[in-house]
């Protein structure tokens, strides 16, 4: 499974698809100070982008792909 | 069945349905835009939609008629009545397919074939943009939206940091704006900007977002990236070939001056969720589609609907509620929003603000409630100022687009599954009957244990159960009700097929459609409907020549109508054709023995109309030399009396026929009359019973085997009940007088002899199952009140 719950994190591993954003979504809305591991994800669908930048979570772990830190990094620059 | 595919079918089946009405419609109005649209908005969502499934001949073909309809949209060509008949064609192969579907979850082995077919046939049709606009209408593209637009989005920073890194390459500025639809179409924008060619700066922001949480939704991509890159625009192109109307592209001035919209406005970087940036670089980019011209009168609409909205929130409002702080400050909040500049409260702002500024002051929650209900008043009288359309700001927008398209359908209709209702409806149905052992239980507290305190108690709980168990079976009740205009809408089309199929002209109209009924009673409305509507077409309707030469209008008119009386759902179908000749319904009655001679020489007009829907009157043949009613009137009589109805015809030669239908608005709930037989108790449905009479036993008359008695001057024979369920005569039950039920029957009024009345109960009738299902004589079963089983006779068949 590329998107793991547990408690309040969310670990993002591998690609993970658009298919899985409605749950991830709905966790982030349902959770204070929810945080992200994103360190072994290898893409992230732009649903999933979008939803980080909305929900502004922490991001514990910044992806190693440069491309995607690069991206949530910017999306935590554009939400604040 | 995957939940997707069971949503996408039914989704599919509404909207092909609707794009058959707007089809009609477009024919019937070949200027109005409204139904090409409509249409549009049809197909184009089914492409999405399927687009998700594994159904490529359906997206094939459904991506055609939206490309015809784009080219109609854009004015490039009309749509000829041929190109209606191809689109209806099409129409009815997708239906095809989706039935196709639902049986065997996959299309039929021909669709391939069919859609490259019925595609082909529509692309031809087209008209191709490149020859019929000429050059002058292109040069919008090659020139493009300017750098100053396209490079909106990238902060000075941005670009230092990418001129920086290009060195002297010449840099070209790309906005990426998804169309928010596009994940159902399998895009993922980020995987493409990933790939990207020589890119050197970029950033990314949202559109629209939404001011509360629970409103985002993450299937609708609102992110609009902003990028530089040292490759050519041809190179980008190719990067973006498979979203390039999303896509701008403008290279950036060698000078390197900041693009003009981050100059003179806040910097491209958002300042806050809505990103007014982004989407003000791009005014026309993008017009909001679903509202037209004439749209702004319901978004005046919308819009005071909103604010009652507020203000059933404020009613809701207890001051001592621990919520209200929060309720009040998110309307404040929403009214301020469209009090800003150019808002559409803009000229209350003041008002609004002091309002809630004299709330916080003093807690009192009602002067509130009565500026806010002022305001709003004042607002529907005066209407909201000029331009109000433009100026709803985006939340509402979003609001408004909502409303007028499919996501608020979702989110106030619930598809369920009829089975759940029909669970519910059981449960409910045993509910009132177990509660009815309440005043049993009451009694017997009384008579057996003397506790008449808590019998008392108990009958007084029983009449709160009691009240709660009928409005809970009318609210589960009314939950299976549809409008008629469910079985309706398919008319206009067999209208149109069939008129066109026999040269005649014909107009139909179709009246008081939201008249609703149970669903067990519309679903038995259909078939008869369609003989009726058939046989007035084919037969009553006379050609175009004929009506002329009788003085009538070219065009004839078929009208169905429904309406309410009572508990009973009325549909008329009218025509304005040749009507029935009763002399020659007579004598084919008489010709096919349906009737003796003498009969006939006695039987009015009307009744003799009637005699078209007696059993053995109509065979195939007859349908050419009868003035038309024939095929199949029997079988509408006998599929309506087994819903529970009754069909009457009306005709005047030269004038028209009318064909009256009658149903019970629910199925659910039977009526029935009780009595007592031989010490069984039965029933009968309360509709086939006409009256009760006591008939003195002198006053019984015997004609040969039978009995008979005279009910106001009529004859009516007489059966007894125990005789004809076989049952044990008590000895002396009938000295003086005997009870008689009258029923309804086929062939006119019975009397059927019993031992006593009971009362009139309201139960639920359940079909009898096992080896009794076969007992025909029998129209179900009810439980009662103590637990006992009541039989329900179907006279129709027991005589």
């Amino acid at each position: 499974m590329p998107v793991q719950i547990d408690g309040q994190t969310a670990t993002l591993t591998d690609s993970c698809d658009v298919s899985e954003v409605l749950s991830f979504a709905e966790w982030l809305l349902a959770t204070d100070d929810a945080e992200i591991d994103a360190s072994a994800a290898t893409h992230l669908h732009t649903s999933f982008v979008q939803t980080i930048l909305f929900h502004k979570p922490k991001i514990k772990a910044p992806p190693t792909d440069e491309f995607l830190n690069r991206l949530l990094e910017n999306a935590q620059e554009v939400g604040q | 069945m995957s939940a997707l595919l069971q949503q996408f079918i039914s989704e599919a089946q509404d909207l092909i349905e609707q794009a058959g009405a707007a089809l009609l419609e477009a024919e019937r109005e070949p200027n109005d835009k409204e139904p090409i649209d409509e249409l549009f908005r049809a197909m184009h969502t089914l492409k999405g939609s399927s687009g998700l499934l594994d159904v490529p001949p359906f997206t094939m073909l459904v991506h055609a008629g939206e490309d015809l309809l784009v080219s109609v949209r854009e004015g490039r060509q009309q749509l000829q009545a041929s190109d209606l008949d191809l689109l209806l064609d099409c129409c009815d192969v997708l239906a095809e397919w989706i039935s196709g579907l639902e049986d065997d979850g996959e299309l039929p082995d021909s669709a391939a074939g069919v859609s490259k077919e019925k595609s082909s046939a529509l692309r031809a049709r087209i008209v191709d943009s490149g020859a019929a606009a000429p050059a002058a209408a292109e040069p919008a593209k090659p020139a493009g939206p300017g750098f100053a637009v396209v490079g909106a989005g990238l902060s000075a920073d941005v670009i230092a940091a990418a001129r920086a890194a290009a060195g002297d390459a010449p840099l070209v500025a790309i906005r990426y704006q998804p169309d928010e639809q596009c994940y159902f179409r399998g895009e993922d924008p980020v995987r493409i900007w990933r790939d990207t060619p020589g890119l050197v700066g970029w950033t990314l922001a949202q559109r629209d977002a939404p001011s509360e949480k629970a409103e985002f939704d993450p299937h609708l991509c609102k992110l609009v990236l902003s990028g530089l890159s040292t490759a050519g625009q041809v190179e980008l192109e190719n990067a973006f070939r498979y979203v390039i109307d999303d896509v701008d592209f403008a290279d950036m001035p060698a000078d390197g001056a900041a693009p003009a919209g981050a100059s003179d406005q806040p910097p491209a970087q958002p300042a806050d969720d809505t990103a007014p940036a982004a989407e003000g670089a791009r005014p026309q980019a993008r017009p909001t589609k679903s509202l037209g011209p004439n749209a702004v009168p319901d978004r005046t609409e919308l819009f005071l609907d909103l604010l009652d909205g507020q203000l059933s929130v404020l009613d809701a409002c207890e001051s001592d509620d621990t919520l209200t702080p929060g309720r009040i400050d998110s309307v404040e909040q929403l009214l301020l929003n469209n009090a800003g500049e150019g808002g559409a409260l803009a000229a209350h702002a003041q008002t609004i603000k002091q309002a809630f500024d004299s709330y916080r002051s003093q807690l009192e929650l009602d002067p509130l409630r009565l500026a806010m209900e002022k305001l709003v008043q004042s607002l529907r009288q005066n209407g909201l100022p000029g331009k109000e359309a433009a100026e709803i700001p985006a939340a509402e927008k979003k609001e408004a687009k909502a409303s007028n398209g499919k996501p608020a359908q979702k989110s106030r209709v619930l598809k369920v599954d009829e089975a759940k209702i029909d669970v519910l409806v059981n449960l409910i149905s045993e509910f009132s009957v177990a509660k009815n052992a309440l005043p049993f239980l009451a009694r017997r507290a009384e008579e057996q244990y003397g506790l008449r305190e808590l019998s008392r108690e108990l009958k007084d709980q029983f009449t709160v159960v009691d009240r709660l168990a009928s409005e809970m079976q009318s609210a589960i009740m009314s939950v299976r009700l549809l409008p008629v205009s469910t079985i309706f809408e398919r008319f206009p089309r067999l209208v149109r097929d069939v008129s066109r199929k026999l040269g005649k002209s014909i107009e139909l109209k179709l009246l008081r459609e939201d008249t609703e009924a149970d669903k067990s009673i519309i679903e038995a409305l259909g078939d008869p409907l369609i003989h009726l509507v058939r046989n007035s077409l084919d037969h009553g309707i006379e050609p175009p020549d004929d009506r002329v030469d009788a003085g009538k209008p070219e065009t004839a008119t078929l009208t169905i109508e429904a309406q309410q009386e009572s508990d009973q759902l009325i549909i008329l179908v009218k025509d304005d054709g040749r009507g029935i000749n009763p002399e020659k319904v007579k004598s084919k009655a008489v010709e096919r023995g349906v009737i003796t001679a003498e009969e006939a020489a006695e039987m009015d007009d009307q009744t003799a109309v009637n005699l078209v829907f007696r059993a053995g009157f109509s065979t195939a043949d007859q349908v050419s030399d009868l003035s038309g009613r024939g095929v199949g009137m029997d079988a509408v009589r006998s599929q309506i009396q087994k819903a529970g109805g009754s069909v009457v015809l009306e005709s005047a030669v030269g004038i028209g026929t009318t064909v009256r239908l009658s149903l019970p608005l629910s199925m659910a709930v039977t009526r029935v009359m009780t009595f007592g037989v031989c010490g069984a108790l039965f029933g009968v449905p309360m509709e086939q019973v006409l009256e009760t009479v006591r008939v003195a036993t002198e006053d019984l008359v015997s004609i040969k085997e039978s009995e008979a008695f005279l009910l106001r001057d009529q004859l009516v024979p007489v059966r007894r009940l125990s005789r004809l369920l076989d049952l044990e005569e008590e000895d002396g039950a009938h000295d003086q007088s005997l009870p008689v039920l009258v029923v309804r029957t086929n062939n006119g009024p019975v009397g059927l002899v019993v031992d006593s009345f009971r009362e009139r109960v309201d139960t639920i009738l359940k079909p009898l199952d096992g080896v009794l299902s076969g007992a025909n004589i029998y129209s179900g079963a009810a439980l009662m009140g103590d637990g006992s089983v009541l039989l329900v006779l179907n006279p129709r068949s027991l005589i």
